[in-house]
C-alpha cells in the first residue's frame, strides 16, 4: 500500500509539473513560424482530396488552388484564359477548339499537354459516377489535334461551353490506375496539379497545408504557404482571427459576424459580400395521386396569397441577422447579366392583398379563425425546417406567425437532412425551407426545376412544358444576349407559377486581416475574397511591402 | 477453505472461459442491434452523400451497388459479418476510406485528451474524496462538497467556453483549440512536445474538472459508509494508527464503487466527448461519431460502436479482476 501511495503522489506531482510547465510555456515557443503563410479558418472539414469525390466547398477550394480549369471567370464573370489560352467554335456550334498554354508543368515537373485534357474528360464520360461527370455530359468526342490543341465535339450546341469546371488531371498519374481505384480507393494525398499551390500535408479534421508552386504558369504567387484550418466552433475561429492566428475566415455565422463588424477592429475588414445562395419556401406542387401532400397547396392562388403574407425583410432581419438581400427569381442578383429584376412585379408584403386573394378564391374564415375551402377543408399545412440550418428554424417560426395573421394554420417540424429527403422523395410534404447554391452559369439552377428532374433535384415537383421547352432552347443558344432573353423568360414563368417563394439571397460573410498581406481580390466584384468564383486572391496576395 | 494452486487455476480457467463466451455473445448482440438499428433509422445515406446536383440517377445506382446497399438487409448483414471476421470493418460512405483507418486516425487524439483528463480526475478526485471524508463536517468538507456538486452539475460546453474565455482570450496563455499549431515546424523535439502539451492542457484540464466531481462524491460517501462499519471500531480499539486505519482498513473496501465508476468512464475514453471536442476543435472520436450520424455513415458508426463495446467489456472484465484483488470475499 505504501508503494501505491508513493506512486500516486509521484503521478500527481508529474501531472502538476507538466501542467505548470505547459502554462509557463507562454506564447514564445510556438515553433519557427513561416513569415508568408496565409492561414484561413473554415467551419467545414476538407473531407478528401480525390477530385472525383468533391462534395463540400472546403474540398472544392483545395482543388481550385491545386489544379486548373481550361477557362476561369474574371471579376466581371467573363471567361478568362487559364490552361486554355484561346478557343473558338465552328459554324455548327458543336465543335470547340481549345489552344492550350505551352510549357506548363505539373507539380512533379512533367509537361502538361492536350493528352491530359483528353484523358480527364474521357474518364468522366466513361465513369458517370464521378462527382464531376455532370459537367461533361454533353460531350461526345474529344480529339487531340497536336500537343497543345484539342477539339471537343458536343451532341448539340451547348451554351455552357466553352467553360468546363473540371480540374484537369495528369494522365501520367491517373491513367495508370484502374477506374475503380481512381474513383474511390485513391486518396490522392499529394495531388499533382498545375495550380498555384501543392499540398504539403493533409490532416483530416485538422488542417490542410499547401506550399507554393515555384513554376506556376501564371507567375509565382507572393505567398510561401496556404493553410486552411478547420474549426468546429465559430467563436474560437473569430477569436483566432482577432489574435492573428488566422488571416482570413469565411462562412461566418450571422451572430459572430455582427459582433465582429460592430467591434470595428483596426486591422480587420469584415465583408458582407453578395452571395449566390438563396433560401426558399418550397411547395409540393406534384399534381398526382402519388403525392401525400395536402392537395390544397396545388392551388396557385393560395401560394400567391402566402407570398403576399410573408414579410421578406423581417425574415432577413431576424433569421439572417440582416445579412441578406430580398430574393425573387432563380438566378440571384450577383449574376447580374442573367438575373431577372422583377421590379414592381414582385409580390411584396401586403397582408390585405393576401386576404383579398384568399377570399376571392372562396377560402373563408371558419369558426376557429382558420380559413376553410369551399368544400369544407381547413387551410392547415405542414412546414418542415432543417435541423442543421438554424436560420430555417427561425424563419419557420416567423412564417407560421405571418400566415396565421391571414387565417392559415401551420405546423412546423424540425427534421434532419435525412428525414427531409425521405419526405421529399415520398413525396410526403406540403412545404419546407431550404436553399440552393447557384452556379455562375444559369443552366444548372434552371435545370433542377425541369419536369425531367422529378424524383431527383426538382424538390417542388414543379412542371411546366413551356419552362421545359425554354430550358432546352437556352441550352442551344450560343449568343449571349439571345440566351439572356430566354433565361429571363424562364425566371418569369417560374416566378409566376410560384412553386417556390425565394425570400432571401444570403450574404457570404467573410473577414480578413490587413496588417500582414495586401492584394485581396473579390470575385466577382461584389463577392468574397476567398471561397469565391475565382482564386485571384491566392494568386495575387503578397506580404505588405514585398 | 484453503484452495490448492491447481484448483485455483481450474476455477480461474473456467471463469475466463465463461467470461469470454459471455463477452463474445454481448458483442454479437451489439453488432446485430447496431446494424439493424441504423438501417431502420430514416434517411437514405446515399442521397445525403451525393447531395451534388451534377450526379445522375445512374451514378446513384452505381454507388449503391458499390456499397452493397441494393441488396436485402439480411444479405448485407451476412456480408458485414463475413468481412468483419477477416478484419474488414467496411468502407466509410463519406470518406471512401476503410473504416478502420478512419477510426484509428482519431484514436490517439481522443485517448490523449480523455485519457489525460480521466487520470487527472481519478487521482485528484479520489484524493480529495478521501480528505473530505476524513475531515467530515469541517469547513473544508462543506466547501469541497459544494464545489464538487457544482462541478458535477455544470454543462461541459459551458465550462469549456468559460475556460477559453479566461485562458485563451483574456490571458492568452493557452491556444484557442486544435491539436497543435497547424503547419508549424519546430527547432527541437522538446519544443514540439511543449507546444503539444500547451494545446492539450486546456481541453484536458476542462474535461478533468468536469469529471472530478463524481469521483469526489463517490469516494467520499463510500469511505464514510465504510468508516461506520464495526470492524473499523474494532481496529481503532486495537490501537491501529489513524494512518493505517485509513490506508489498510478503510480504503480498500471503499474503492469498490470507484472502480466501477472508472470502468464505466473508460468507455467514454474511446467514445470521446462531443461537446469538449467541438468547443476545442479537437479531432477526436466524439466529433467523428456526431458527424457520421448526421450523414448516416453507417459503416463508421458501426465501427465506432463495436470499438466502444469492446473497450467497455474489457474494462468491466478488468474491474472484475480488480474487485477480487481489492476484496477477496468477491467470488469469481
Amino acid at each position: 500500500m505504501r508503494k501505491i501511495t508513493f506512486m500516486t503522489s509521484m503521478l500527481v506531482l508529474l501531472l502538476v509539473f507538466s501542467f505548470v510547465a505547459a502554462g509557463c510555456g507562454g506564447g514564445g515557443e510556438e515553433g519557427v513560424e513561416e513569415s508568408y503563410v496565409l492561414k484561413i479558418g473554415y467551419l467545414r472539414e476538407v473531407e478528401g482530396l480525390n477530385p472525383h469525390q468533391l462534395n463540400t466547398l472546403a474540398s472544392w477550394e483545395a482543388a481550385y488552388i491545386s489544379y486548373n480549369f481550361l477557362i476561369t471567370y474574371d471579376q466581371d464573370l467573363n471567361y478568362e484564359p487559364s490552361l486554355a489560352r484561346d478557343w473558338e467554335v465552328d459554324e455548327s456550334g458543336t465543335v470547340w477548339t481549345y489552344h492550350l498554354e505551352e510549357g506548363v508543368t505539373w507539380h512533379d515537373s512533367e509537361l502538361f499537354t492536350a493528352e491530359d485534357v483528353k484523358y480527364t474528360f474521357d474518364f468522366l464520360l466513361e465513369n458517370p459516377d464521378s462527382y464531376l461527370s455532370g459537367y461533361v455530359a454533353n460531350m461526345v468526342e474529344i480529339t487531340v489535334v497536336d500537343e497543345y490543341t484539342l477539339t471537343i465535339k458536343t451532341a448539340a450546341p451547348d451554351a455552357t461551353m466553352p467553360y468546363v469546371p473540371v480540374p484537369i488531371l495528369p494522365e501520367h498519374i491517373w491513367g495508370e490506375m484502374d477506374a475503380q481505384e481512381a474513383l474511390t480507393g485513391f486518396e490522392n494525398s499529394n495531388p499533382v496539379g498545375t495550380g498555384p499551390f501543392h499540398v504539403i500535408e493533409f490532416r483530416r479534421g485538422e488542417f490542410i497545408q499547401f506550399g507554393v508552386n515555384d513554376n506556376y504558369f501564371k507567375g509565382k504567387p507572393g505567398l510561401d504557404e496556404v493553410i486552411i484550418i478547420y474549426y468546429s466552433n465559430a467563436d474560437t475561429m473569430i477569436e483566432a482571427l482577432k489574435q492573428g492566428e488566422v488571416d482570413a475566415v469565411a462562412d461566418i455565422p450571422g451572430a459572430q459576424f455582427k459582433a465582429l463588424a460592430d467591434a470595428n477592429l483596426p486591422d480587420i475588414v469584415t465583408l458582407a459580400a453578395d452571395g449566390a445562395y438563396f433560401v426558399e419556401l418550397a411547395f409540393n406542387t406534384l399534381d398526382d395521386e402519388a403525392s401525400l401532400g395536402n392537395p390544397l397547396i396545388l392551388d396557385r392562388e393560395i401560394r400567391v396569397a402566402f407570398e403576399h403574407a410573408i414579410d421578406r425583410q423581417k425574415l432577413i432581419d431576424v433569421a439572417l441577422m440582416g445579412y441578406g438581400d430580398i430574393g425573387s427569381t432563380l438566378i440571384p442578383a450577383v449574376y447580374d447579366f442573367y438575373h431577372l429584376d422583377l421590379g414592381d412585379d414582385l409580390r411584396a408584403y401586403n397582408p390585405e392583398r393576401s386576404v383579398e386573394i384568399l377570399e376571392a378564391a372562396g377560402y373563408m374564415p371558419g369558426p376557429d379563425g382558420i380559413r376553410i375551402s369551399p368544400d369544407g377543408k381547413p387551410l392547415d399545412f405542414r412546414l418542415f425546417a432543417h435541423a442543421d440550418i438554424i436560420e430555417t428554424q427561425k424563419a419557420a417560426a416567423l412564417i407560421k406567425e405571418m400566415l396565421e395573421e391571414v387565417g392559415i394554420a401551420i405546423n412546423v417540424s424540425v427534421l434532419d437532412e435525412g428525414l427531409i429527403y425521405d419526405h421529399i422523395y415520398a413525396p410526403d410534404f406540403d412545404m419546407f425551407l431550404w436553399g440552393w447554391p447557384v452556379e455562375v452559369d444559369p443552366s444548372y439552377m434552371l435545370s433542377y426545376m425541369t419536369t425531367d428532374q422529378h424524383y431527383w433535384w426538382n424538390d417542388s415537383y414543379y412542371s411546366n412544358p413551356a419552362y421545359d421547352a425554354l430550358y432546352l432552347e437556352q441550352m442551344g443558344t450560343l449568343d449571349r444576349n439571345e440566351r439572356q432573353q430566354i433565361v429571363h423568360e424562364m425566371q418569369r414563368i417560374f416566378y409566376d407559377d410560384c412553386p417556390y417563394i425565394i425570400y432571401a439571397v444570403k450574404d457570404s460573410l467573410q473577414a480578413y486581416r490587413t496588417d500582414k498581406f495586401e492584394g485581396w481580390v473579390r470575385s466577382p466584384r461584389s463577392g468574397g475574397v476567398i471561397f469565391a468564383t475565382g482564386i485571384t486572391t491566392y494568386e495575387q496576395l503578397r506580404p505588405i511591402g514585398r | 477453505m484453503i484452495l490448492h494452486e491447481e484448483e485455483l487455476f481450474l476455477i480461474m480457467r473456467e471463469y475466463f472461459f465463461k467470461k469470454f463466451i459471455q463477452s463474445l455473445l454481448t458483442i454479437f448482440i451489439v453488432l446485430m442491434m447496431n446494424f439493424f438499428l441504423f438501417r431502420i433509422m430514416p434517411g437514405d445515406p446515399i442521397r445525403i452523400l451525393l447531395r451534388n446536383p451534377k450526379i445522375s440517377p445512374e451514378a446513384l445506382e452505381i454507388v449503391k451497388e458499390q456499397f452493397g446497399l441494393n441488396q436485402n438487409k439480411l444479405v448485407q448483414f451476412w456480408i458485414y459479418l463475413k468481412d468483419l471476421l477477416s478484419g474488414d470493418l467496411g468502407t466509410s460512405f463519406r470518406f471512401r476510406q476503410p473504416v478502420l483507418d478512419v477510426v484509428m486516425e482519431r484514436v490517439p487524439a481522443t485517448v490523449m485528451l480523455i485519457g489525460t483528463a480521466t487520470v487527472f480526475a481519478i487521482i485528484v478526485g479520489i484524493t480529495l474524496g478521501v480528505i473530505f471524508a476524513w475531515k467530515r463536517g469541517t469547513k473544508l468538507d462543506v466547501i469541497g462538497l459544494s464545489l464538487s456538486l457544482l462541478l458535477y452539475s455544470m454543462p461541459s460546453f459551458w465550462v469549456a467556453i468559460i475556460m477559453i474565455m479566461i485562458f485563451a482570450v483574456y490571458w492568452q496563455i493557452f491556444p484557442l483549440g486544435g491539436l497543435g499549431a497547424a503547419g508549424a515546424s519546430y527547432s527541437s523535439y522538446w519544443a514540439e512536445l511543449m507546444s503539444n502539451i500547451r494545446y492539450l492542457f486546456l481541453p484536458a484540464f476542462t474535461f478533468g474538472l468536469i469529471l472530478i466531481g463524481q469521483y469526489v462524491l463517490i469516494m467520499r460517501s463510500s469511505l464514510l459508509e465504510v468508516m461506520q462499519e464495526d470492524y473499523m471500531l474494532t481496529a481503532r480499539a486495537k490501537g491501529v494508527s489513524n494512518r493505517n486505519l485509513l490506508l489498510r482498513h478503510a480504503l480498500p473496501n471503499a474503492m469498490l464503487p470507484v472502480v466501477t465508476l472508472i470502468a464505466i468512464n473508460l468507455g467514454f475514453i474511446v467514445g470521446g466527448s462531443i461537446q469538449i471536442e467541438t468547443v476545442f476543435s479537437w479531432p477526436g472520436l466524439g466529433r467523428l461519431m456526431y458527424s457520421s450520424l448526421t450523414i448516416r455513415d453507417y459503416p463508421v458508426l458501426q465501427g465506432l460502436f463495436l470499438f466502444i463495446t469492446a473497450i467497455v467489456i474489457l474494462a468491466n472484465f478488468c474491474a472484475d479482476i480488480l474487485y477480487r484483488y481489492l476484496d477477496p470475499r468477491v467470488k469469481l
